[in-house]
């Protein structure tokens, strides 16, 4: 669901230096591999226009394409598996002097899931704009299939809400605190993953069908020498899941004339959800096989490059390419321990 | 209680900062988000593979250029 949330503000803010230009348009191709045989592609294209002063209209098309002979997949009896997901947004936004409105649906279709997601949200800018408040609020319907089986038919609704207050601090610090709460009910398992217990024997994995989430996090940007910055951020989560994670990141940005440049690094570490196990010596209410709800940390560090030029009347133009490479640790996952792989974008941006 | 006294801090230490005096928060090296379509993708990543979600920000601005 947080997901919709960035999409709708990606549609809604250019990416390129012009504050708010009368069109713009994007396109970003990225590309994830993994050592656990899996590939995924993702295609992202996005205009927006603004018809008068004050309002600006959107879309985005967005899709992944996944190939993969993951664990997970074989154990599913299945060799390799390939899968494709189409993501429709649209948005309005109205911009007027302090005041910010928004609004946002979202459509994402594959061959087993469709979910409808909206979105509305509100800023206000104070202290002669030293000082943003946001509020967001999102709600979805999911219904989720499997393929092989028509017969089945779950249903999953979201909803939660989104508040932020940005500040400039000083004359080189800017500060951005998020809360975040999000519940989901309904169907949060996987129709595909079984769960092993005592002699081996599998079951299909079930998860409590309701989830609360909450989430703090606190950004600082502080501008260093001449034009170059360094951009940290600290999260908390916990969930009535009983997982409990904590996010720490820090990038380093250099502009040098039309270039910017950055190194990034990134750590995660996850506690496991409290009906997760290893093995399960006998049956429980709920037993899942899934590694995203197991103990592990992870890390990602890597570099980006963007090329930003102005030509005045014409517009404004913004290439970038970003590389990251990455590795998990499981601790509570015997099949695959470990995890490592790569993920290369490339973005270009226009607006006028 | 805390994340009232945390925004209570926040918004009493920007006071000061004039409109004048923002140009180097309005860089692009500044932003909070340079490029939000990377921002979407590199969050798909994080949380179709990590049990949490959330705290990747909201509205921008604090910078004078909105």
């Amino acid at each position: 669901m947080r997901l919709q949330l960035i999409a709708a503000l990606a549609i809604a803010a250019p990416p390129t230096a012009r504050a708010d230009p009368e069109v713009a348009a994007s396109a970003r191709i990225g590309v994830y591999a993994d050592s656990d045989h899996t590939t995924v592609t993702t295609t992202a294209v996005a205009a927006s226009a603004r018809p008068t002063d004050s309002l600006r209209l959107g879309a985005q098309y967005l899709a992944d394409a996944v190939s993969s002979a993951s664990i997970d997949v074989v154990s599913s009896a299945t060799s390799r598996i390939h899968e494709l997901r189409h993501e429709v947004t649209t948005t309005a936004r109205y911009h007027r002097g302090d005041h910010a409105l928004g609004a946002a649906y979202l459509y994402s279709v594959e061959h087993d899931w469709a979910s409808h997601t909206l979105v509305l949200d509100a800023s206000r800018d104070l202290a002669q704009h030293a000082v943003t408040i946001g509020v967001a609020v999102t709600g979805g319907i999911n219904a989720i299939g499997k393929v092989g089986d028509p017969d089945l038919h779950r249903r999953l609704v979201t909803g939660g809400g989104d508040a932020s207050v940005t500040v400039a601090a000083s004359r080189r610090d800017l500060l951005q605190l998020d809360l975040g709460v999000a519940r989901l009910d309904g169907y949060q398992a996987s129709p595909y993953r079984f769960a092993v217990y005592g002699d081996l024997r599998a079951v299909f994995e079930t998860v409590p069908r309701a989830r609360l989430r909450q989430v703090i996090a606190l950004r600082w940007n502080h501008q260093l020498f001449a034009d170059s910055a360094l951009r940290t951020q600290l999260r908390a989560y916990r969930d009535s899941w009983g997982i409990v994670s904590i996010t720490g990141a820090a990038a380093y940005v250099v502009g040098v004339g039309d270039v910017d440049v950055d190194l990034h690094v990134r750590g995660y570490a996850q506690r496991e959800a409290r009906f997760y196990r290893a093995t399960y010596a006998a049956p429980m209410p709920y037993m899942t096989a899934d590694r995203e709800l197991s103990r592990f940390v992870d890390g990602f560090a890597g570099a980006g490059l963007a090329w930003r030029r102005d030509a005045g009347d014409a517009g404004v133009l913004r290439i970038d390419l970003k590389v990251d490479g990455f590795a998990f640790a499981f601790s509570q996952v015997p099949a695959m321990p470990s995890r490592t792989g790569l993920i290369v974008e490339l973005g270009i941006a226009l607006s006028r | 209680m805390t994340a009232l006294l945390a925004i209570g801090a926040l918004v009493a230490g920007c006071a000061h900062v004039k409109p004048w005096q923002r140009e180097r928060l309005a860089k692009p090296t500044m932003q909070l988000s340079s490029d939000a379509q990377a921002t979407e993708l590199e969050q798909h990543v994080y949380e179709s593979r990590e049990g949490s979600a959330g705290g990747t920000g909201g509205a921008g601005g604090g910078c004078g250029c909105n």
